[in-house]
């Protein structure tokens, strides 16, 4: 696939998952934020495999983004294109602040996991694809881990109340 | 893969350890999927907490110890375990009888290797040994002297000694000088070899200069050695383990332990001097080692030089300053010892 039919794919998914979030026409400018900035700063990444995560990552920091200000000022402030700033690759203090709040959770919930759970996030973590993963833990086929690892994942959001990151609305 | 199966692969987006072809059909779906995008954007945040390795290492810390992996699971089953108590009972049986089969099988070589031979039989203008080396050499027999647990071994006999009983033939007087001659009961001799041990008709045949030294069953240690003689080219050649030397001759020990641990060479002049540490190493096992590893054993004059290698599983600091002349007391403190003597002329 082209790089610009990945990126009216991409335009029109975070747009619907934006409109998820903040309001249908702020969603709208997100999207379009995140598209100028793959088209300015990433224009060297063409590859699927890339710009996918890549664009989940920046959608997610705009997102952030406009909540924080949202709450400083009480307000939406927009901001126009040709203010847009490149992001600091470095996490801003909030930032640090949600994922240490975060990591704190997950380690509790990881301790409630059953044993067959613990060892496949374990291994997970220790960076083993789900083929390592099935070798490791004699599974019959992949499909079995796969299987597994949906109801571990399943079972540790749960733990965490549905969802990754605390709600703020 | 279908939709359902390709949801199940956003649980390793966020550990990052999907497959290149996994990736591929993820990312291909979610932008053509709604609702599988979303649910990728959802897992970016746990995705952004996991690529902090500290992150990662906290968690892994948190999920407790890794258990038993599955392959090796079964071994803990009651049932598994009782059939593998069995099988390593019978195969202890199985060896010992194996064992008693192998030694009296030897035990009949040795009564065919050596016919008892009356020294009259000798020709009295049977060369001189040094002369019949060269034969000598190309029969080389191994021997195999089993040692006391932490006793001192008997340097290797002359053929004669190995010779069967009854009766045992009157012992001939080392030609040119042996190594170190004393009596060993024949059960604590084996011959590892088919090879006769008597030289034809000349002379009587030197032991090889390979030996083993092993200690009891119960230490299971053995040290191999071979004499080694310089050249006139400086290097060190294997040469039989009766060997007379020349005084000035450099000499050498090729050791090889079965066992890892250190090794110890002593040497001293005559029976009451103190035993002096000539050189020690650490050993593995299995691993040929030269002693010392310079410089060799000599003699400015016609003596004879005694050795003891010892075996120890520990360092023996106090080796190192021996001062002593009993032996026993060096001995006592290593697994395995082996006492030979070298004869300069």
């Amino acid at each position: 696939m082209e790089r610009e039919q990945i990126l009216l794919k991409l335009r029109e998914r975070i747009v619907a998952f934006a409109a998820s979030r903040v309001q249908g026409d702020i969603a709208e400018d997100l999207a379009q934020e995140v598209l100028i900035l793959l088209h300015e700063k990433y224009h060297h990444v063409d590859r699927l495999e890339e710009l996918v995560p890549l664009s989940l990552r920046i959608a997610r920091f705009k997102i952030m983004s406009l909540r924080r200000k949202s709450q400083r000022h009480g307000e939406y402030t927009q901001v126009s294109v040709t203010d847009i700033q490149l992001p600091d690759p470095e996490a801003d203090p909030a930032a640090l602040v949600e994922r240490k709040l975060m990591l704190e959770r997950l380690t509790q919930a990881v301790g409630q996991l059953g044993e067959r759970c613990r060892e496949l996030l374990r291994l997970k973590l220790q960076g083993k694809n789900f083929g390592e993963i099935q070798k490791h833990m004699g599974a019959r086929s992949i499909n079995t881990v796969y299987t597994w690892d949906y109801r571990c994942r399943q079972q540790l959001l749960d733990l965490m109340g549905g969802g990754w990151e605390l709600d703020k609305k | 893969m279908s939709r359902q199966e390709i949801q199940k692969l956003l649980g390793g987006y966020a550990t990052d350890t999907l497959s290149e072809a996994e990736r591929s059909a993820l990312f291909a779906s979610a932008i053509e999927d709604q609702e599988l995008f979303d649910a990728l954007a959802k897992e970016q945040a746990l995705r952004d907490v996991l690529q902090d390795p500290s992150a990662r290492q906290q968690l892994i810390v948190a999920l407790g110890p890794a258990r038993a992996r599955h392959g090796l699971r079964w071994l803990r089953q009651p049932a598994v375990l009782a059939m593998a108590g069995g099988m390593a009972a019978l195969l202890i049986v199985a060896g010992i009888v194996l064992r008693q089969k192998t030694h009296a099988r030897r035990e009949v070589m040795m009564a065919d290797a050596i016919a008892p031979r009356p020294l009259a039989a000798i020709p009295p203008s049977a060369a001189p040994l040094k002369a019949t080396e060269p034969d000598v050499i190309a029969h080389q027999p191994k021997r195999l002297s089993r040692l006391q647990s932490g006793g001192v071994l008997p340097a290797p006999q002359p053929a004669a000694t190995a010779a069967p009983s009854p009766p045992p033939p009157p012992r001939a007087a080392p030609a040119n000088g042996t190594l170190v001659d004393k009596e060993v009961p024949k059960s604590q001799i084996e011959i590892t070899t088919g090879q006769s041990l008597v030289a034809p008709e000349r002379a009587p045949m030197p032991a090889m200069g390979r030996v083993k030294a092993r200690a009891s069953a119960a230490a299971n240690l053995a040290v191999e050695y071979t004499l080694l003689l310089k050249d006139a080219d400086g290097a060190y050649s294997p040469v039989p383990s009766d060997t007379v030397f020349h005084v000035g001759e450099s000499v050498r020990l090729q050791v090889e332990p079965s066992e890892a641990g250190y090794i110890y060479l002593f040497q001293r002049g005559d029976a009451t001097a103190d035993w002096k540490l000539v050189a020690s190493q650490r050993v593995e096992r299995a691993q040929g080692y030269e002693l010392p590893s310079t410089g060799g054993l000599q003699s400015d004059m016609p003596a004879q030089l005694e050795l003891l290698l010892l075996l120890s599983r520990q360092e023996q600091p106090a080796f190192a300053t021996p001062q002593t002349a009993d032996g026993d007391a060096l001995v006592s403190r290593a697994r395995a010892s082996l006492k030979i003597a070298l004869e300069f002329r």
